[in-house]
């Protein structure tokens, strides 16, 4: 049986409440939908929580599918459409990146707002970041290299290393909201 | 970011069972009809229907035009609910073909404005209200396929928000023909004017709902 027939015949058990084909369908669909998503959007280096996103949509949606139609046109619709919402999204964060890295970078650099208290709160929040996020943040504003040197020398993309410092300052931002520092 | 094992065990569990949608043109056709009965039913309680407006009918032009104008009821909310529907493809010529009865009633009324109207420009049947009959005629239809829509899933975009307000405009607009005065400046000021007024408010708000929630 061709993915397809196997595919449309799991939803339509999943419409139907069967976990079990639910669970198998979500398997076998998430690769297909991660190399769909790395193939479009690999150069920004999302595509792993794109992805999962995109899963997500998918069983929002599920009730949209009509089982005399075929499987993959409705799901790569669906995956397609959760994509540019997101790249929508993330265009939105892009053109907040300025911002927020003005607001992180005087936070930790001028002594006249709240002094020391404030740099250490954001020491804090870069501290708190998973590995390869503080390595962007700190290469490019610490160490002040260009995107592209601190990119080549953690051997990722330009755009990769940009989606970095733009996850890392919206973490860092919710972490310095929450102590009231920002 | 949970791993993927866990990501798809957590949706498994969620899973519950759903009842697929009904075909775009069920869905299209229930709505309209909704629409249809709602719309007319309001303008004919709230006024009555000009003297002579159905054997008016008998004449080509105006059932023409009057006909026209109820079309996009069906056209823009057919592609709306196929839009709806991911993976039903919808061409370009589709949307075009969906706001060309618009288009159409448009010039007819600029053909009986400059050339020959379709019946004798006449007071008669004139309700002081029209404009703003068309605008809140066309609200709850508006709010009731916004209802219906939000049960599938659409990738908005302007084009199917103005698709919306024409729609749910369009058959106050055309009802008008029959309740109201017969003068094609009349018409196309205070009958076609608030429908694509009610177009274009509802691109307007959907671009700033999608800019606020959707981003």
């Amino acid at each position: 049986m061709g993915d397809e027939q196997r595919w449309k015949e799991l939803m339509v058990k999943a419409q139907a409440g069967d976990q079990q084909a639910y669970g198998q369908l979500l398997t076998e669909l998430y690769p297909v939908v991660s190399n769909y998503l790395k193939k479009r959007l690999g150069a920004l280096g999302a595509e792993e929580d794109f992805a999962q996103e995109c899963l997500m949509a998918i069983h929002n949606a599920r009730h949209t599918y009509d089982s005399e139609r075929p499987f993959s046109p409705w799901m790569f619709t669906v995956v397609k459409y959760k994509s540019i919402d997101l790249l929508r999204k993330k265009q939105r964060v892009w053109k907040n990146e300025v911002a927020d890295e003005d607001l992180v970078t005087n936070a930790a650099e001028d002594s006249n707002t709240k002094g020391e208290e404030d740099k250490e709160l954001v020491r804090q929040a870069l501290q708190s970041l998973p590995e390869n996020m503080r390595r962007a943040v700190e290469l490019t504003k610490i160490e002040g290299l260009s995107t592209e040197d601190a990119a080549k020398k953690e051997d990722v993309s330009a755009e990769a290393l940009r989606a970095r410092v733009s996850r890392a300052y919206k973490i860092m931002r919710k972490q310095l909201e929450k102590s009231g520092a920002y | 970011m949970p791993t993927k094992e866990h990501f798809i065990q957590s949706l498994q569990q969620e899973l519950t069972p759903v009842t697929p949608l009904r075909s775009p043109r069920v869905r299209a056709a229930l709505w309209s009809l909704v629409t249809l009965v709602f719309s007319v039913g309001v303008l004919l309680l709230t006024g009555p229907i000009r003297p002579g407006a159905f054997q008016q009918m008998l004449g080509v032009q105006f059932a023409l035009e009057t006909i026209i104008g109820f079309l996009p009821l069906w056209t823009a909310s057919y592609v709306l609910f196929r839009l709806n529907i991911p993976g039903i493809e919808v061409s370009r010529g589709d949307v075009i073909l969906a706001f060309a009865p618009m288009l159409m009633f448009l010039v007819f009324l600029i053909y009986g404005l400059y050339v020959a109207p379709a019946l004798e420009p006449s007071m008669l049947g004139k309700r002081h209200h029209c404009v703003f009959e068309v605008l809140y005629v066309s609200l709850l239809p508006l709010v009731f396929l916004i209802w219906q829509l939000s049960k599938g899933y659409s990738l908005y975009s302007p084009t199917q928000f103005m698709l919306m307000g024409v729609a749910a405009s369009s058959v106050p607009m055309a009802t008008m023909q029959l309740v109201c005065m017969y003068e094609p400046s009349h018409i196309l000021k205070f009958h076609f004017g608030p429908a694509v007024m009610v177009a274009l408010l509802t691109a307007i708000l959907g671009l700033l709902w999608m800019k606020l929630f959707k981003s």
